[in-house]
C-alpha cells in the first residue's frame, strides 16, 4: 500500500513536469524556425525548468476539504479545540511541500543539466532570499483565496464550481502555463495588477531580471495582494463563522 | 494550561437563550427546483426559545429531549460553535462564541458520532498534539496519559493507529483525548454509543470519577437512559426548543405521575402485572393470595424510559 502511494507521489510530481516540458520544447523548436518572442532563449528556457517547481510550492489545496468540513459540520471538531482551525491545514500544506520536493527537485535538476547550456541562474545569495521570500508571500496569497473560496460554504452548498474558476483564471494568469512575459503586450497594465502572477511569474522573475525597480514595484504589489488575501480571508471566516450550523451532532 | 477562573460564577449561565435558523426552503420536483433557482422561500426556524438554566461548578446533568428537540443546539451555543440569536449565555466566566484561549482549554466536548482523535495516527500522537494545543507540561503529559491509559484500559492500543481499532476502543481513546486537560467542563453527546455493557459501565464509573476527584461539570446528552439514570442526579428536559423541566429525576417521576405496578409471581412460573391505582396494594396482594400458587410480590416503578416517553409526549412537567 505505501509502496503504491510513492509511486503515486513520483507518477505525479513527473506529470507536473510533463506540460511546462512540452511547451518548453515547443518554444524552442519555434525560436529555431525563426519565431521571435519578446524574451531571451535563456529567459524562456530557465522560467520553464523552474516553473513547475514554483508552481508546486506556492500551490494550495485547502478550500475543498475547508468546504467539504462547513457542509458535513467535521468543523465542530476543530473549532472546540484552543487551536486555529487554518494552523492544521497551513501545516498540511507545509507537510505536502516537503514531500512533494524530494520527488520533484530531482526531476528539476535533471531538467536543468538537460538544458544546462540556456539555463542561467544568479550566483548572488541575496537573489536566492528574495526568490525563497518571494514564494513565502506567493504561498500565503493563495493560501488566503484558498480560505476565502473554501469558506463560501458557509453562505452556499456547493462551492466546486467558483472553486474550479478560481484555478482556471490562476492557471492561466499566473503563468503556469505561459510565460506572463510572451503574453500580448496590451495586457501588460492588467497582467502587473492581476494576483495570479504574484504566485508564480514574479517569484520566478526575481531570478531572471537584474532591474532593482521592477522588483522593488513587483515586491509592493505582491505584499499589498498579501495583506488583501489574508484581511479578506479573516473577514469571510468570522462572518461566515457567526451563520455557521455545525451540522451533524 | 489555564485554570478556572469563575469565582463564585455559576459554570454555566444562560438567560432567555434563543436561537434561530434561517432556513431555504425548496418547493418539490424538477419544477421547485427550477423555481428554487430564482426564487427561495426563506424560513426562521425556532430552535431554542428563551432558555433560563444555570448549572453549577461540579454537577452533572442531563439534557434530554426528543430528536429535534433542541438540545443539541444548546450544546453548540455553550460550546461555542454557535452564535446565539438572542439572550446572554456565560460558561466558564466566559462568552462561549468568541471562542476565546481561556474559554476552549476549560471545556472538553465528546461528540459520539463524531470522531476528535486523528483518523491516521495513534491515539499518542493525537494525545501529543492536545498537549501542545493544551500547553499541557511534560510531566503531568506523561502522568495524565498513564492514568488515563489505565483507568480505560487502552494502555496496550495507545500506539496502533486510530483506523485499526474497534469502535469500544476508539470511544475509550476519545474519552482519554478529551479529559488529558482535565477541562473545567464536559459536553459528553450520547458518550456510550456503541459500546459493550462492560464499557458503559467504565465510562459511567469514569465520568462519576472525574466529576468526584477534579469537580469537573458534566453535561450529558443521551438517548441511553441508563447513562441518565446512572450519573445525573438533575436533569433538563428540552421539548421543542424550550426547558419544560428542570429538576431532580425523583421530581420527574413524581410529575410524570405513571402508575407503579405490582408483579404477581406465581409457583408454575406465571407473572402477572397488576396497576396499582385506585386500588390499593393490599387489596391487590389478598386478592392475589387467594389463589394457591402465590409465591412472590414486586412493587414496579415505571422505567425511565417509560417516563421519557410520557413527557415527551405530554410535554408537561412545567415546574
Amino acid at each position: 500500500m505505501l509502496a503504491h502511494y510513492r509511486w503515486w507521489l513520483v507518477a505525479m510530481q513527473a506529470s507536473v513536469v510533463v506540460v511546462p516540458l512540452i511547451s518548453l520544447l515547443a518554444w524552442r523548436g519555434a525560436m529555431a524556425h525563426g519565431a521571435e518572442p519578446p524574451v531571451t532563449r535563456d529567459y524562456l528556457t530557465t522560467y520553464l525548468v523552474l516553473v513547475s517547481l514554483v508552481t508546486m510550492l506556492t500551490s494550495s489545496w485547502t478550500a475543498r476539504f475547508l468546504a467539504e468540513s462547513i457542509r458535513l459540520g467535521h468543523l465542530n471538531a476543530w473549532l472546540v479545540r484552543p487551536c486555529s482551525t487554518h494552523l492544521a491545514a497551513v501545516a498540511n500544506n507545509v507537510a505536502e511541500k516537503i514531500a512533494k520536493l524530494v520527488t520533484l527537485l530531482p526531476v528539476v535538476v535533471l531538467l536543468a543539466v538537460v538544458f544546462h547550456r540556456d539555463v542561467e541562474l544568479p550566483e548572488s545569495p541575496g537573489r536566492w532570499l528574495l526568490f525563497g521570500w518571494t514564494l513565502a508571500m506567493g504561498g500565503t496569497m493563495t493560501f488566503g483565496f484558498d480560505v476565502v473560496v473554501g469558506s463560501l460554504a458557509f453562505w452556499w452548498d456547493e462551492v466546486a464550481a467558483v472553486d474550479r474558476f478560481r484555478q482556471l483564471a490562476a492557471l492561466f494568469f499566473s503563468g503556469a502555463l505561459i510565460p506572463l512575459a510572451v503574453m500580448p503586450h496590451a495586457w501588460g497594465p492588467f497582467l502587473q495588477v492581476q494576483p495570479w502572477g504574484y504566485a508564480v511569474a514574479f517569484p520566478i522573475r526575481t531570478l531572471l531580471e537584474p532591474d532593482a525597480a521592477t522588483l522593488r514595484t513587483g515586491l509592493a504589489v505582491q505584499t499589498a495582494w498579501v495583506l488583501l488575501t489574508l484581511v479578506a480571508a479573516r473577514l469571510v471566516w468570522v462572518r461566515g463563522l457567526r451563520r455557521y450550523s455545525g451540522v451533524g451532532a | 494550561m489555564h485554570s478556572s477562573a469563575l469565582g463564585s460564577e455559576p459554570v454555566i449561565s444562560a438567560q432567555a437563550l434563543s436561537k434561530r435558523y434561517d432556513v431555504y426552503r425548496q418547493p418539490p420536483g424538477l419544477l421547485g427546483a427550477l423555481r428554487g433557482l430564482v426564487s427561495r422561500e426563506l424560513t426562521a426556524v425556532h430552535a431554542v426559545t428563551d432558555l433560563d438554566l444555570t448549572v453549577e461548578h461540579g454537577e452533572i446533568i442531563g439534557l434530554l429531549g426528543p430528536n429535534g428537540a433542541g438540545k443539541t443546539t444548546i450544546v453548540k451555543m455553550m460550546s461555542g460553535l454557535l452564535v446565539p440569536t438572542d439572550g446572554r449565555l456565560r460558561v466558564c466566566g466566559c462568552r462561549p462564541a468568541t471562542r476565546s484561549y481561556p474559554f476552549l482549554s476549560q471545556i472538553s466536548v465528546i461528540f459520539g458520532q463524531k470522531a476528535m482523535l486523528w483518523w491516521d495516527v495513534s491515539t499518542r500522537e493525537s494525545l501529543k498534539i492536545h498537549r501542545s494545543m493544551y500547553e499541557i507540561p511534560s510531566r503531568r503529559f506523561a502522568t495524565a496519559v498513564a492514568e488515563l491509559g489505565e483507568l480505560l484500559g487502552i494502555t496496550e492500543i495507545l500506539d496502533t493507529p486510530v483506523r485499526h481499532l474497534s469502535l469500544g476502543q476508539r470511544m475509550r481513546c476519545e474519552l482519554a483525548l478529551a479529559l488529558l486537560h482535565r477541562p473545567t467542563l464536559l459536553f459528553a453527546d450520547e458518550p456510550t454509543i456503541g459500546l459493550d455493557v462492560q464499557a458503559k459501565v467504565v465510562v459511567r464509573h469514569l465520568f462519576r470519577e472525574i466529576n468526584q476527584a477534579f469537580g469537573t461539570t458534566i453535561v450529558l446528552t443521551s438517548h441511553d437512559m441508563s447513562d441518565v439514570e446512572a450519573l445525573a442526579e438533575r436533569v433538563v428536559i428540552v421539548t421543542g426548543g424550550r426547558a419544560t423541566f428542570d429538576g431532580e429525576l425523583a421530581e420527574l417521576r413524581t410529575r410524570a405521575a405513571l402508575p407503579k405496578h405490582a408483579a404477581l409471581t406465581y409457583r408454575d412460573g406465571r407473572v402477572e402485572r397488576v396497576r396499582l391505582g385506585d386500588e390499593g396494594f393490599g387489596d391487590v396482594v389478598r386478592a392475589a393470595a387467594r389463589s394457591d400458587g402465590l409465591v412472590d410480590v414486586r412493587v414496579v416503578e415505571p422505567g425511565l424510559d417509560e417516563v421519557m416517553a410520557h413527557v415527551f409526549g405530554e410535554g408537561v412537567v412545567k415546574p
